[in-house]
C-alpha cells in the first residue's frame, strides 16, 4: 500500500485523496496577452521530476500541497496550503 | 459480552458549525472545546454524554441523546448567524460498533489501523470505510472500544447494508435501532 | 526478421524517434509511398516495447466529433488490407464493439454518437438492454444492482488484434525498403539552427538531418523540453490485466464508462482487461493492487460467474493525454520537427492512418486534410476537438 502523510490527517493510503494538478500560477486575465492565458489554461509542464501539486484528503476535504517526484514515484513532502504553496 | 455488535443511532441529535470564531462561540455556549484539530471532547450528563469534534480546525460537529435540550439550544442560536459562526447542515447516518473485535472488523473496511490508537488523546478519525467518507469517534467503553461512525446520509443505506454483511461475516451481530 | 545495422550513418533524410507502432507505420509509408528510404528510425529500448506492446488493441471507429469520426474510419479502411500487404497474420478479429448505458444521461451519448457516426457512414446503433443479453448471454443486467444497464451503442466493426504483429508487420516491411531501425538508441537532444532541426544526438552520436518526426508517445514531453516546445500533454500510466485462459464464451468487445471496465476475450481464451487512467501523474509502469481489486470487483458486477477465475498478468504503460482526449499532430512551430503525439489510451488503433499521414506531412511539408484538426496550434485557438465523451474509458 502506497502511503502519503496529510498534514491534517496523518499517514493515509493514497486511495483517500484526490489529485488536483500542477500547484501553478495563473497570470492577471485582465492585463496578461491571449497567448499567455491560453498557455496557462492548457498546456503543462509534462516531464518527469519534483512536481509541486494540490492533493485532497476526500474524507475531510482537506486540501494541501505535495511534493512528488513523478519519476521516482516518491512523497518527498507534504505541506499545510499557505506554507510552501508560492510558486517555487 | 458481546465480541461485536453494530446498532444504528440516527435518532441521535447531531448539529454542524463552522467558522473563524466557532470555538470562541462555542466555548461561551459552556461547551469544552477540545484543544487541537481532529479530536473530541466528551462531557458526560444524564443523556449519556455529548460529543464534541473537531473537524480540523475550525469546523464542528456535535451530537447527543435526542431527548437532551442541549444541541436544541446551541442549533437554535447558530441559525441565528452569530459573527463569525456559520451553520453546517448535519444529517449524518450513524451507527455505532462495539465489542472486542470490533478493530478487527474496521481493519475488514478501511485502511487505518483503529488498535494502535492512542484513545487518551480523544482522536476523531476522518477516513474511506469501503469507499465512503466517514468520521470516527472511539470512545473508550467499560471493557472494550466504542466506536461512533458516521457518514453522509445519501450514502447511509449503502453503507449500512454492507456493514451489516461484514459485522456477520466477521461473527458479530446487527442489533438495528439503539435500545 | 530485421536487418540489423552496426552503425549509424552520419546523416538521412528523415528521422524518426521511436519504433513503436506510430513510428515504424510512418516509416513504412514513406518508403511505400513517397520514395524516402533513407530513413532511420531510432529506439532506446526494443521495437514495439512501448505501449504499442502493452496496449489491449481495441479498434473501433465510433468516436464523437466529425473529425474523430473520418479519422478512425480511414484507419478501420486500413486495416483490413494490412495481413495482405505484410503478409503476416496479424489475428485481426472483427467482433463487435459495445459500449454500455447505465443512465440516461448515457444513453443520449450513446444516441449522439451513433447519429453522428451513421452521418459519416460508419456502422453504430443506439440499443436496448435485450439487445444486449441476447448477444452476450452471460451478461448480468443489473450489475449487481449497483448499475444497472439501460443499453448500449452498438458498433459492428469493432475489433481487436495482435499489437506486436503490427509493430513486426510495419518494421519488416520498413526494413525491406531500406529503412534503417536502430534499437537501444536513444534521442537525447534535437539540434535546431535557425529554427529548423539539423540533427539530433544521440547516445550512439550526432545524426545529421532535416527532418524529425517524434512519435514516442509517453516521453513526448521530455523530447519536446529539448526545443522548448510546450504543450498540454500529461502524463498519467495506464494499466491492463489478462485472466488465465478460459473456454471462449465473450464473443464481442465490451466497455462500460460507468463501471471504469472494458473487456474482450483473446484468441487464446485470456480476458484482456483494462480500466481508466491512474489517478494521478507518473512517469513509472508499476502495477498496483488497487487497479486489480477495482477492476476485479467491476468484472464480477457484470459476470459474477468468474469469482474463481484467476488473473495472469497485470501492467503499464505510460499514457500521454491531451485535455480534449484528441490527439495532437502535424507540423509544429520548429521547422523540419514534426509530432505525432496525445495518443493517450486510444492510439493503437490509429496506427495504421497516423502512419498514412504523418508519412505524407513528413514528404510534403503540409498537415494532411485528415488531421487538421488535431494540429498543436487548436489550444492557443481554443477550438478543441472534444472526443472525451467517445474516449475516456472505452480505448
Ligand atoms: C494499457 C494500455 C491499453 C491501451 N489500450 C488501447 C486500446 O485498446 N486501443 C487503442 O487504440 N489504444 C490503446 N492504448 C493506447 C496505445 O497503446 C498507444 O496510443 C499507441 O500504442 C501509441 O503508439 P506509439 O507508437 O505512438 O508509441 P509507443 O508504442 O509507446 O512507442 C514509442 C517508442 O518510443 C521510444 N522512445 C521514447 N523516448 C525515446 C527517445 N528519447 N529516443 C528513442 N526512442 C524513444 C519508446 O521506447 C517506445 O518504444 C493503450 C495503452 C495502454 C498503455
Amino acid at each position: 500500500m502506497k502511503l502519503m502523510v496529510c498534514p491534517l490527517n496523518g499517514p493515509r493510503a493514497i486511495t483517500e485523496f484526490a489529485y488536483g494538478g500542477a500547484v501553478r500560477p495563473m497570470p492577471d486575465p485582465d492585463s496578461c496577452s491571449d497567448a499567455e492565458w491560453s498557455d496557462y489554461v492548457f498546456n503543462r509542464a509534462g516531464s518527469p521530476g519534483i512536481k509541486r501539486e494540490w492533493w485532497c484528503h476526500i474524507a475531510s476535504g482537506y486540501w494541501f500541497i505535495a511534493e512528488r517526484d513523478t519519476a521516482r514515484d516518491i512523497v518527498v513532502g507534504t505541506f499545510p496550503p499557505g506554507a510552501r504553496d508560492a510558486p517555487a | 459480552m458481546n465480541q461485536l455488535t453494530l446498532q444504528l443511532m440516527n435518532e441521535r441529535a447531531r448539529v454542524g458549525c463552522k467558522g473563524p470564531r466557532a470555538a470562541e462561540w462555542l466555548s461561551g455556549q459552556g461547551l469544552a472545546i477540545p484543544a487541537g484539530p481532529n479530536s473530541y471532547s466528551f462531557a458526560p450528563d444524564a443523556y449519556g454524554g455529548l460529543v464534541l469534534a473537531r473537524l480540523g480546525s475550525s469546523e464542528f460537529f456535535l451530537e447527543h441523546d435526542a431527548a437532551g435540550d442541549t444541541l436544541r439550544r446551541v442549533a437554535a442560536g447558530i441559525a441565528t448567524w452569530p459573527p463569525g459562526v456559520y451553520p453546517v447542515l448535519r444529517e449524518d447516518c450513524g451507527w455505532l460498533l462495539s465489542g472486542v473485535a470490533a478493530e478487527a472488523m474496521l481493519a475488514e473496511v478501511c485502511s487505518v489501523d483503529f488498535a494502535a490508537l492512542d484513545l487518551s488523546a480523544r482522536p476523531v478519525i476522518m477516513t474511506l470505510m469501503v469507499g465512503v467518507a466517514v468520521l470516527i469517534v472511539p470512545l473508550s467503553g467499560a471493557s472494550d472500544r466504542q466506536y461512533r461512525i458516521w457518514c453522509d446520509p445519501t450514502y447511509g443505506s449503502s453503507l449500512g447494508e454492507t456493514l451489516q454483511r461484514v459485522i456477520v461475516e466477521c461473527g458479530g451481530a446487527y442489533l438495528g435501532v439503539t435500545a | 526478421m530485421f536487418t540489423r545495422h552496426d552503425s549509424l550513418r552520419p546523416g538521412y533524410e528523415a528521422v524518426i524517434i521511436g519504433a513503436g507502432g506510430h513510428g515504424l507505420a510512418a516509416a513504412y509509408y514513406l518508403a511505400r509511398d513517397h520514395g524516402m528510404r533513407d530513413v532511420a528510425v531510432l529506439e532506446k529500448g526494443y521495437l514495439g516495447g512501448g505501449n504499442t506492446g502493452r496496449n489491449t488493441t481495441i479498434i473501433r471507429s465510433n468516436y464523437l466529433t466529425p473529425e474523430g469520426v473520418r479519422f478512425y474510419d480511414e484507419s478501420l479502411r486500413l486495416w483490413q488490407d494490412l495481413a495482405t500487404d505484410f503478409d503476416l497474420n496479424l489475428f485481426y478479429s472483427t467482433r463487435g464493439h459495445f459500449t454500455l448505458a447505465h443512465t440516461d444521461a448515457a444513453m443520449r451519448t450513446m444516441r449522439w454518437r451513433a447519429e453522428v457516426n451513421k452521418h459519416l457512414g460508419v456502422r453504430s446503433e443506439a440499443v436496448d438492454a435485450a439487445f444486449v443479453k441476447r448477444m452476450i448471454p452471460m451478461i448480468d443486467l443489473t450489475c449487481a444492482g449497483h448499475a444497472p444497464i439501460v443499453g448500449a451503442l452498438f458498433h459492428e466493426p469493432g475489433a481487436i488484434a495482435r499489437h506486436d504483429a503490427v509493430a513486426w508487420g510495419y518494421g519488416r516491411g520498413a526494413d525491406r525498403r531500406g529503412v534503417q531501425i536502430h534499437q537501444q538508441t536513444e534521442v537525447t537532444g534535437i539540434r535546431v539552427k535557425a529554427g529548423r532541426v539539423v540533427g539530433v544526438e544521440t547516445t550512439r552520436g550526432f545524426v545529421a538531418t532535416p527532418k524529425v518526426l517524434c512519435a514516442v508517445a509517453g516521453s513526448t514531453p521530455r523530447i519536446l523540453d529539448m526545443l522548448g516546445l510546450r504543450t498540454p500533454i500529461y502524463v498519467h500510466p495506464l494499466q491492463a490485466m489478462v485472466s488465465e485462459p478460459v473456454k471462449r464464451w465473450l464473443d464481442p468487445i465490451i466497455v462500460s464508462g460507468s463501471l471504469h471496465v472494458y473487456v474482450s476475450q483473446s484468441a487464446r481464451g485470456e480476458l484482456v482487461m483494462g480500466a481508466s487512467l491512474d489517478p494521478y501523474e507518473l512517469h513509472q509502469t508499476r502495477s498496483t493492487l488497487d487497479f486489480a481489486e477495482s477492476l476485479s470487483s467491476h468484472m464480477l458486477d457484470m459476470f459474477p460467474f468468474l469469482g474463481e477465475v484467476k488473473i495472469n498478468r497485470q501492467w503499464a504503460g505510460l499514457a500521454d493525454m491531451s485535455p480534449d482526449f484528441a490527439p495532437i499532430m502535424g507540423i509544429t512551430a520548429v521547422e523540419g520537427f514534426f509530432l505525432d503525439a496525445g495518443w493517450g489510451t486510444w492510439g493503437f488503433k490509429a496506427t495504421p492512418v497516423c502512419g498514412k499521414t504523418m508519412s505524407h506531412t513528413l514528404a510534403t511539408g503540409r498537415n494532411h486534410p485528415l488531421i487538421e484538426g488535431f494540429s498543436i496550434d487548436r489550444f492557443a485557438r481554443y477550438q478543441l476537438t472534444g472526443e472525451k465523451g467517445a474516449a475516456a474509458v472505452g480505448h
